[in-house]
């Protein structure tokens, strides 16, 4: 009989261009499924594409669990995805992109956008671009969430990096079972 | 075709698309509403009544038709055509507009008595006058 190993669902979330596909592409065991399409709206960011749908990718981490990973597509106008896509999910990454105009807004949006998985402390966020965006810095953003009554951690992250996203689920699992006591 | 946003569209190609559409759903009675929206889910021109739902629907579409092409995709069915819902009181139909490098959809919606058949074929057809239209600039 083949062995059973746990599945979790994990969320990954942010702005356009932040670098959600990009994160699950770079830890994805599987071909990553891509709704990506055609991005006509070119005020919002120079991106070619867009994701509309859903990313989806697994990874398999050290004790055999398998992460299902989910990233939702970054505009307000697919709301609704974020709504479908947060049902059954464990854990959040936002990821932030500190090269626009107010990385700390963005960060809010989806902050009350997934207000369940934040009151559940089961967030993480990974602010990208900082090598050539270093304001706000993460000491910035630990202010920010706890004028917010919010503690959340904060990593300086490049999620082309592998290591940099599984970093994040460290962080994310490490937080959950500090919730869990 | 020349990429243009959803208010570039609607300014060159909105008036022309829109009498589509109203022929769509005038001469088809079963046909109650539709709309042209960007892959990317900004609507461009619709015949329908609600405008917050016309917003939605748009982004709504545009997730659906990226979801259809990721799973004819996967499953090896070649490319995308058209996809359709059915709820207890009607049906959704979603449509890529041919001659346009797949960036517009129409998406129309019938109430339960339109004939599946007949439904499909006048939406079919409407895509390809929509197509057409984009054709007929681009030799202009």
């Amino acid at each position: 009989m083949a062995e059973e190993y746990e599945e979790y669902k994990i969320l990954i979330t942010g702005t356009m261009g932040a670098g959600k596909t990009t994160a699950i592409c770079a830890v994805s065991q599987m071909k990553v499924v891509s709704t990506d399409v055609h991005n006509m709206d070119r005020a919002e960011s120079a991106k070619a594409t867009t994701t509309v749908g859903l990313d989806y990718g697994e990874v398999t981490i050290g004790d055999g669990a398998v992460l299902r990973l989910y990233g939702t597509p970054g505009q307000a106008r697919f709301r609704f995805m974020w709504e479908i896509l947060a049902k059954g999910a464990l854990g959040l990454i936002v990821l932030v992109d500190n090269s626009r105009k107010s990385p700390l807004e963005d960060l809010t949006i989806y902050l009350d956008n997934f207000r369940p998985l934040v009151d559940k402390g089961a967030v993480v966020v990974g602010v990208g671009r900082t090598e050539t965006h270093p304001a706000p810095g993460v000491d910035d953003y630990y202010e920010y969430l706890s004028d917010r009554g919010l503690m959340l951690p904060v990593l300086s992250v490049d999620v082309r990096q592998r290591e940099d996203v599984l970093m994040l689920f460290d962080v994310l699992f490490s937080v959950l079972e500090l919730a869990d006591g | 075709m020349e990429s243009l946003d959803a208010r570039q569209l609607r300014e060159r190609y909105g008036p022309g698309m829109l009498a589509r559409l109203k022929q769509l759903t005038s001469n088809n009675p079963g046909v109650l509403a539709a709309q042209v929206c960007t892959v990317d889910g900004f609507e461009v021109v619709a015949v329908h009544r609600n405008e917050e739902s016309r917003r939605r629907l748009a982004a709504m579409a545009s997730s659906i038709h990226a979801l259809g092409s990721a799973l004819v995709q996967e499953v090896d069915l070649g490319s995308y055509e058209n996809l359709v819902l059915e709820g207890s009181r009607g049906k959704v139909l979603m449509m890529s507009v041919p001659g346009c490098d797949g960036t517009l959809l129409l998406t129309a919606i019938a109430s339960q008595d339109a004939l599946f058949g007949h439904f499909h074929y006048v939406c079919k057809t409407c895509c390809e006058a929509l197509g057409q239209q984009f054709s007929s600039a681009q030799v202009a």
